[in-house]
């Protein structure tokens, strides 16, 4: 049902705007060599982040995957460091060391991401035992494709976040993929009737496009964590529209058909509000250029910075 | 910079459990993860008790999954925790090998600085008695090789105090501890702490000095190196005896100034020599000034093969007191019939499980 | 449980021979181990004898097994080969392996024991390895893997449970549940309530079994290989069964504080050799020829333990022997 669009939706829907398009920005840059980095975009996904990141607040704390740049600036990772990291600059929200993978932003809960797929489910799990031994009424979040949940630490997480009812929320971000395998091919569980016999209590967003009904679930779910009711689970469905890593389109690569693609577009917030979108680009592009212009003119890190921080 | 370690007359065991219990008392947000912890054996008696004082929501039985176990210590220490993880034996640490190499390891500079993963891994090393091929592996090396982590291997009761307290209070990254299950009941007498040469806990630790030979050892080896060195001091051999304890923080002078009076180098290692403690020694020493050598270096250390069960094969596995002071003796005269009388033991293991200390 | 047997008298009884062989093999290991002669840790399956008894004798000869480190009833059950058995104890060269394995490891590749290990769950994967390669070489081979309620834990029997069910394999998962993990409870480790609940959310057959009784876990195996030959997917056992003895050692811990007087007192009632026993003599089996058929196992014992005490210890030449691949 469409209502008309309150400020909240516009909030959101310019948050989404902004992660397509420093995306596509970074697309439009990468045949430069600009940014020597894997990128795994989120382009498609992004409703996912922004809706998740609206229900936390800055001191609930979040893991999340190597598909990684809509988190970061949905939980409010600045873009001029985002940039400049992806360009490998001094100024980059990490010096340069980490690149598209491994984006952060602990001021404000943003722990970081891993190339490994499944290996930051744990860790989501180990920060709610420590927030619940410190009594606080922090909430974590651990994000993860469909293709983690074949993984033995998943099920070793889920099993330890029931056993010691901690707060975090499990999010299975699933676009039906792993790399290029479909889940049909891998899965022989049904991963949320799976969950739920674990006596955790389960969620299924079948739009992963639609941006207040993620919020308010979200919002919904953490507050039972806080509550102290335990963890949940939460599977967002949702649709990449790029190839699994780098900059191109694969419909022709023959394991997906452009048709599947076309649901999703038509329930693209940014397509279904275009007109509010149009009056938002020009603010967007100034804000990324800004973020680019601060890269370029970043300073690569310094020889020294070689072996600072190994320990 | 040098000093005397910590003054104690705890078993290797009994300082495990103060260790344990005073990382519990000394932070309210250190955990202890492990399998087994709470049960009535209480990992060989180094964490019995705790829970009792200090309460299971605080010292975590955990299910059999390392690797999930391991991840959840890892973001407790993001989130302001303390994790001590145990694994009764060293060989069970490897079903967790990414968390720990490709996350722990990793997290503070792949993040450029912006996370400490602060936390401490205890293996226990087996040994004897037919623990076999999947209960008795020594494993520093693997972990030495990994930049961000520190391995320390205690060999004695004060070192593990010192040592372990460091690593709670003040150390901020990821540290692996190998304990040795033969040394758990030994007393080591305060005189006989070695004396600590360097700045922190983690240092190297000097055992004996002496003038004809530098033997450079780890954990039990540095036990078996004082025996053999008591032994052949009476018989006018002279050994300056190094314990390494910290593994991956070698401090390379301490070795050389050694080497440059003896001239003449044994390394000691309790696990295999290809690609280990004796090759990184000699890395050490044939980078910085091989010429000070006067005899090609002798390292001892675990058969190139899995740990076999069979005590007849174990006890051939093994460097022993004979093997070792035969070694030490033919590096010094420099021939192998040199007339020093050897001890006859065959079995490292027949003596330490008798053996009540002191050291 | 049935007083009188169902089955033909010859497999009743063969039952009950495997399952005193097991028992009376480990009998004597608890007489001999103060001897000090088997420098080994012992994980000894006394108590647990049906699980493997009644499983591996489904497999009626066209099957391999996989077992935990807890390995004596299955490595037995599977070869009856007790020479081999005590001589690996012993560390001797008659042994499966030349001494070299002790009590974790054994194996008997050409009778299809294709191992067993000291870690955790690591033959779980194992096995679908193994059940791959007899899908394209030897239809109608299954595998059973055996693992204990702790293995259940790792992430990779899950790996291994999910890959096993989306590729269809002919693998049997044999849980043998005792409810402990050394010393640590199922529900001290577990957030979920029942396993086999999980395991049904899988494509996959979940058979269970509370009986302790050798004929209905036989029964169970047989009716399991059926329907997975027919169904084209791997099946699940969750056995409960009990351990009498302490988790590493010869002796019973029945005064440990993780023990419960009731629940030993319920387990050791449906004694699974006991129980078989008096099962054979209900059906007319006459006492006398299953006290024959039990001295003859006695003494054949005896004959092991001495050979393995006469056997060779390895000489150094067999150090480094297997260590890497080795033209014969």
């Amino acid at each position: 049902m469409l209502t008309a669009p309150n400020e909240r939706l516009k909030r959101l829907i310019r948050q989404t705007l902004l992660i397509r398009r420093i995306e596509e920005r970074v697309i439009e840059l990468y045949p430069s060599d600009k940014i020597q980095s894997p990128v795994h975009l989120s382009i498609g996904q992004e409703p996912v982040a922004v809706g998740l990141c609206e229900a936390m607040t800055p001191q609930d704390i979040l893991f999340t995957t190597y598909r990684g740049h809509a988190y970061y600036i949905a939980k409010g990772g600045t873009l001029p460091e985002l940039m400049a990291e992806l360009y490998g600059r001094s100024g980059g929200v990490s010096g340069g060391k980490a690149g598209s993978m491994h984006l952060a932003a602990p001021e404000v809960g943003m722990m970081g991401s891993s190339a490994v797929v499944a290996s930051t489910i744990p860790h989501g799990v180990g920060a709610a035992l420590a927030a619940k031994l410190r009594g606080e009424k922090q909430a974590v979040i651990t994000v993860f494709g469909d293709g983690a949940t074949e993984e033995g630490v998943y099920h070793e997480s889920l099993n330890f976040a029931v056993l010691h009812k901690v707060p975090v929320l499990f999010v299975c971000e699933n676009n039906a993929l792993a790399v290029h395998t479909s889940l049909a091919e891998r899965q022989a569980f049904d991963t949320e009737s799976h969950a739920k016999a674990y006596g955790i209590n389960t969620t299924v967003i079948e739009d992963g496009n639609d941006l207040i009904k993620i919020g308010d679930v979200t919002a919904k779910l953490l507050a039972s964590l806080r509550a102290g009711g335990g963890p949940e689970w939460l599977m967002i469905k949702t649709y990449r529209y790029k190839e699994h890593v780098g900059p191109g389109d694969d419909f022709d690569a023959g394991y997906r058909k452009r048709a599947d693609m076309e649901p999703w577009w038509k329930s693209d917030p940014l397509n279904r509000y275009a007109d509010i979108v149009k009056g938002m680009e020009a603010e967007v592009k100034a804000e990324i250029d800004r973020a680019v212009a601060f890269a370029e003119a970043s300073a690569p890190p310094a020889p020294e910075q070689l072996l600072t921080d190994v320990e | 910079m040098t000093h005397q370690s910590t003054a104690t007359s705890l078993s290797y065991r009994e300082a495990l459990h103060k260790a344990m219990h005073d990382a519990m008392a000394g932070n309210p947000n250190a955990l202890l993860f492990g399998q087994g912890i709470n049960d009535h054996k209480g990992i060989f008696g180094t964490t019995t008790g705790l829970a009792d004082k200090f309460g299971k929501h605080r010292l975590i039985e955990v299910p059999l999954a390392e690797e999930g176990v391991t991840g959840n210590c890892i973001g407790a220490a993001l989130n302001g925790a303390y994790p001590i993880n145990v694994h009764i034996r060293s060989d069970f640490v490897l079903l967790a090998m990414n968390q720990i190499i490709n996350l722990a390891a990793k997290y503070k500079y792949m993040f450029g600085g912006l996370f400490d993963v602060p936390m401490l891994v205890r293996l226990v090393i087996g040994r004897s008695w037919g623990q076999g091929a999947q209960h008795s592996q020594s494993l520093q090396s693997l972990f030495a090789h990994i930049p961000g982590l520190t391995v320390i291997m205690p060999a004695s009761s004060g070192s593990i105090v010192d040592s372990y307290a460091h690593a709670v209070r003040k150390h901020r990254g990821p540290v692996i501890s190998l304990e040795h299950r033969l040394m758990y009941d030994l007393k080591f007498e305060p005189e006989h702490e070695p004396v600590v040469l360097g700045a922190t806990p983690f240092s190297q630790r000097k055992v004996s000095h002496g003038s004809d030979v530098t033997i450079v050892s780890t954990s039990i080896m540095s036990l078996e190196a004082r025996r053999a060195g008591e032994w052949l001091a009476s018989r006018g051999i002279s050994c300056d005896i190094i314990d390494l304890h910290c593994v991956s923080h070698i401090d390379a002078d301490v070795i050389m100034k050694s080497v440059a009076r003896t001239g003449k180098l044994l390394v000691a290692d309790t696990s295999w020599q290809p690609y280990g403690v004796s090759a990184e020694v000699c890395r050490i020493v044939a980078m910085r000034d091989p010429g000070v050598l006067k005899a090609p270096v002798v390292c001892m250390g675990m058969a190139a093969a899995p740990c076999p069960t069979a005590k007849a094969l174990e006890d051939i596995y093994y460097p022993n007191l004979t093997t070792l002071t035969d070694a030490i003796a033919t590096l010094v005269r420099g021939k192998k019939d040199n007339g020093i009388e050897l001890p006859h033991e065959r079995s490292m293991a027949d003596v330490y499980k008798k053996f009540k200390g002191p050291f | 449980m049935n007083a009188v047997t169902s089955l033909p008298r010859d497999v009743a009884l063969g039952l009950y021979r495997t399952l005193y062989l097991a028992r009376r093999c480990e009998e004597v290991i608890v007489r001999i181990y103060p001897d000090d002669e088997m420098k080994t840790p012992m994980h000894m399956s006394m108590g647990q004898e049906a699980v493997s008894v009644g499983i591996c004798k489904a497999l009626a000869g066209n099957g391999d097994v996989i077992a935990s480190y807890r390995s004596h009833a299955t490595y037995l059950a599977h070869t009856e080969d007790h020479r081999s058995f005590f001589g690996e104890l012993h560390g001797r060269t008659n042994g499966t392996a030349d001494g070299k394995s002790g009590s974790m490891h054994l194996a008997d590749i050409p009778k299809g024991m294709l191992g067993a290990s000291g870690i955790v769950g690591a033959g779980i994967p194992v096995a679908l390895g193994a059940a791959f390669a007899n899908k394209q070489q030897s239809p109608g081979r299954v595998v059973a893997v055996f693992f204990g309620d702790g293995a259940v834990d790792e992430g990779a029997f899950w790996e291994s449970l999910n890959i096993a069910c989306a590729m269809g394999l002919p693998v049997m998962f044999v849980c043998e549940d005792n409810d402990l993990a050394v010393h640590t409870r199922v529900s001290d480790r577990r957030g979920y309530s029942s396993l086999p609940d999980v395991v049904r959310r899988y494509n996959c057959m979940v058979l269970e079994d509370e009986s302790n009784d050798v004929e209905a876990i036989y029964r169970l195996g047989r009716y399991a290989i059926e329907q997975m030959m027919s169904q084209k997917t791997p099946a699940f056992l969750n056995i409960r069964t009990y351990r009498y003895l302490e988790h590493c050692g010869t002796a019973p811990d029945t005064d440990a504080p993780y023990r419960k007087a009731a629940e030993d007192a319920f387990w050791k009632g449906r004694d699974c050799v006991a129980m078989q026993r008096k099962r054979l003599l209900e059906g007319g089996v006459p006492e006398s020829e299953i006290v024959k058929m039990e001295r003859a196992i006695d003494a054949d014992i005896e004959v092991s333990v001495a050979a393995a005490n006469q056997a060779p210890h390895p000489g150094q030449d067999l150090l480094y022997r297997g260590v890497f691949h080795e033209a014969s």
